[in-house]
């Protein structure tokens, strides 16, 4: 069963349409990057979620039971960190995070171990009786992780839960969110397209609105493969761009210099034939060959083409 | 009404941790204080000052002058600092974001606004306790007596008017985004309510008359009964309670 799924989900504020006809489903126990730059539609997509927005079509589903807003009971087993969480100033960490205990009914005694536990997690033990007001944007956003995780949700909801961390804090999250992978679905919207390519397993990407693409990390990869081949020389390779030109098989063949050493970009038409025969005609060269790689595209890559794909069509 | 007691706990702290309970309480502590001398005194300060050679005539101030006194001004400021309470009870928490953290938590959205309601209260309830009882104390040490009875109801009664106060600007506060507005609207529509509270028929059923009341009750004067003001009254504090209640749950968090 899908830990999440919406149907057709749509939002729009007047003539704006934030998020058009939505149609996702995120399997159970895995942690999906839900990708955007930004204004695309990711915030309004978890409060719609979260029940939080009322959609203006469409229908969502989170943990099998249906998304309406006012519902307790669906909220008993889901966290939620907002992408800017704002506290009560005049609460301590430790306050806050025991008043969200009693909000999810907590008894007492589990209430004050728990937040004892996730105030260690979220490294706040030191600030733990000093006033939120006084916390910083990384302190704040550590509290609103471990706010989320009060209730050890079954899906999890994160806003750009990385955005306001320092690498150190970043990382530590990170790290976080992959543990919580045996226990609880975690839907993370971000523009910060290292850490969905550190922490999920799945992903979908979003723009203006409209969802573009989903898949797994690594079947993106191979989807965006551009069958490219980089090598550095320790001479100008100037002689050998027509002998490769000549081939059949190689597509096109551009000039490098990466670090003030020369080297070809050759993008190849039969990937096969070009690894069997492009070592051989590097050899006949007689050029001195420094690296020689098949390229990947980062994700980075992918998601920009994606995206201006997308704003093209 | 899930989660109630638990806002009520964090509301009523909130009243102490913000300083308001002390805050109101002092305002009226000023005025309870404050009004008896001034009633005692005023026609001695105005003789003493001179008059120019007009005559004018005092009636001798009574004690009913000085209670009466005390919730004239209490009216004025009593609500001006309910709206300032109430305006960003709601608008506030949803613009800074704290209404969708909690609202996200297994709670009904009734159970967050009734707290916000019955703690508002307190406070005004713990302020109109200290303020009465240092009028009627103040009063009855310079006057030699003091209708008990009559300023007791006429203060329970001036508590239910605050009450409607709250659940007025609760209502605005719930409806618009920024709590300035929701503030003026809802001093827009007391003082509009309380101005036609003195038309013929339906002035009976309106908040101004709870005043009108208490003060005949300090005074022991004969009128009419200001029951169906009460009645209306509580029963506008309850539909706007509901009202802040749907406009919440259609509220973008």
């Amino acid at each position: 069963m899908a830990a999440i799924k919406c149907e057709n989900l749509t939002k729009k504020y007047g003539n704006v349409t934030a998020l058009d006809g939505l149609t996702l489903e995120v399997p159970g126990r895995t942690i999906f990057g839900f990708l955007g730059p930004n204004g695309a539609g990711k915030t309004t997509t978890v409060k719609l979620l979260m029940g939080m927005s009322r959609p203006t079509a469409g229908r969502a589903w989170v943990d099998g039971e249906e998304v309406a807003a006012d519902t307790p009971e669906l909220r008993s087993h889901i966290g939620y960190l907002p992408d800017v969480p704002n506290f009560y100033n005049w609460m301590t960490g430790a306050e806050f995070l025991r008043f969200v205990g009693e909000l999810h009914h907590l008894p007492e005694a589990e209430n004050k171990k728990r937040s004892e536990e996730l105030l260690e997690l979220a490294d706040l033990k030191k600030s733990a009786r000093r006033k939120v007001g006084g916390y910083s944007r990384g302190m704040k956003q550590r509290l609103g992780m471990a706010q989320a995780l009060m209730n050890r949700p079954r899906v999890l909801f994160l806003d750009e839960p990385c955005s306001a961390l320092d690498p150190m804090g970043r990382r530590d999250v990170l790290n976080l969110i992959l543990k919580l992978k045996e226990t609880t679905t975690v839907f993370m919207s971000t523009h910060i397209l290292s850490d969905v390519e550190r922490v999920c397993d799945s992903l979908a990407v979003i723009n203006k609105g409209k969802l573009v693409t989903t898949s797994t990390v690594s079947g993106l990869h191979s989807r965006f493969a551009l069958s490219s081949f980089e090598m550095e020389f320790e001479d100008d390779p100037a002689k050998f761009v027509p002998v490769l030109e000549a081939q059949p098989w190689i597509k096109k063949v551009e000039k490098l210099e990466i670090n003030h050493t020369p080297g070809l970009r050759v993008q190849a038409g039969d990937v096969a034939q070009a690894k069997h025969s492009l070592p051989q005609l590097i050899a006949q060269s007689g050029l001195g060959l420094i690296r020689y790689e098949l390229t990947m595209p980062s994700l980075e890559d992918i998601f920009v083409k994606l995206v201006e794909g997308d704003t093209k069509s | 009404m899930s989660g109630f007691w638990v806002f009520l706990r964090k509301e009523l702290k909130e009243q102490f941790k913000t300083s308001k309970v002390i805050i109101v309480a002092a305002v009226f502590l000023f005025f309870g204080l404050g009004t008896p001398i001034l009633t005692k005194y005023t026609p001695e300060l105005i003789k003493a000052a001179g008059t120019g050679g007009i005559t004018i005539e005092m009636p001798a101030p009574t004690s009913a002058d000085s209670l009466i006194g005390y919730t004239s001004n209490m009216v004025q400021f009593g609500v001006l600092i309910a709206v300032l309470v109430a305006m960003g009870a709601i608008a506030k928490e949803i613009e800074t974001g704290t209404a969708a953290i909690v609202l996200s938590k297994p709670v009904g959205r009734l159970a967050f606004i009734l707290a916000k309601l019955k703690a508002e209260s307190f406070t005004f309830l713990v302020a109109l306790v200290l303020g009465g009882l240092a009028c009627w104390g103040y009063t009855f040490i310079l006057f030699g007596d003091a209708n008990a009875l009559g300023f007791l109801y006429q203060n329970l009664l001036f508590g239910l008017f605050i009450v409607f106060c709250l659940g007025v600007t609760l209502y605005f506060s719930s409806l618009m985004k920024n709590q300035l507005a929701a503030g003026g609207l809802a001093l827009a529509l007391i003082i509009f309510l309380s101005a036609i509270s003195n038309l013929p028929w339906i002035g009976r059923y309106l908040p101004g008359q709870l005043i009108n009341w208490g003060n005949r009750l300090v005074l022991k004067a004969p009128g009419s009964s200001g029951w169906p003001a009460v009645i209306s009254v509580a029963l506008i504090t309850g539909l706007s309670i509901y009202l802040t209640w749907a406009s919440l749950k259609k509220k973008e968090l």
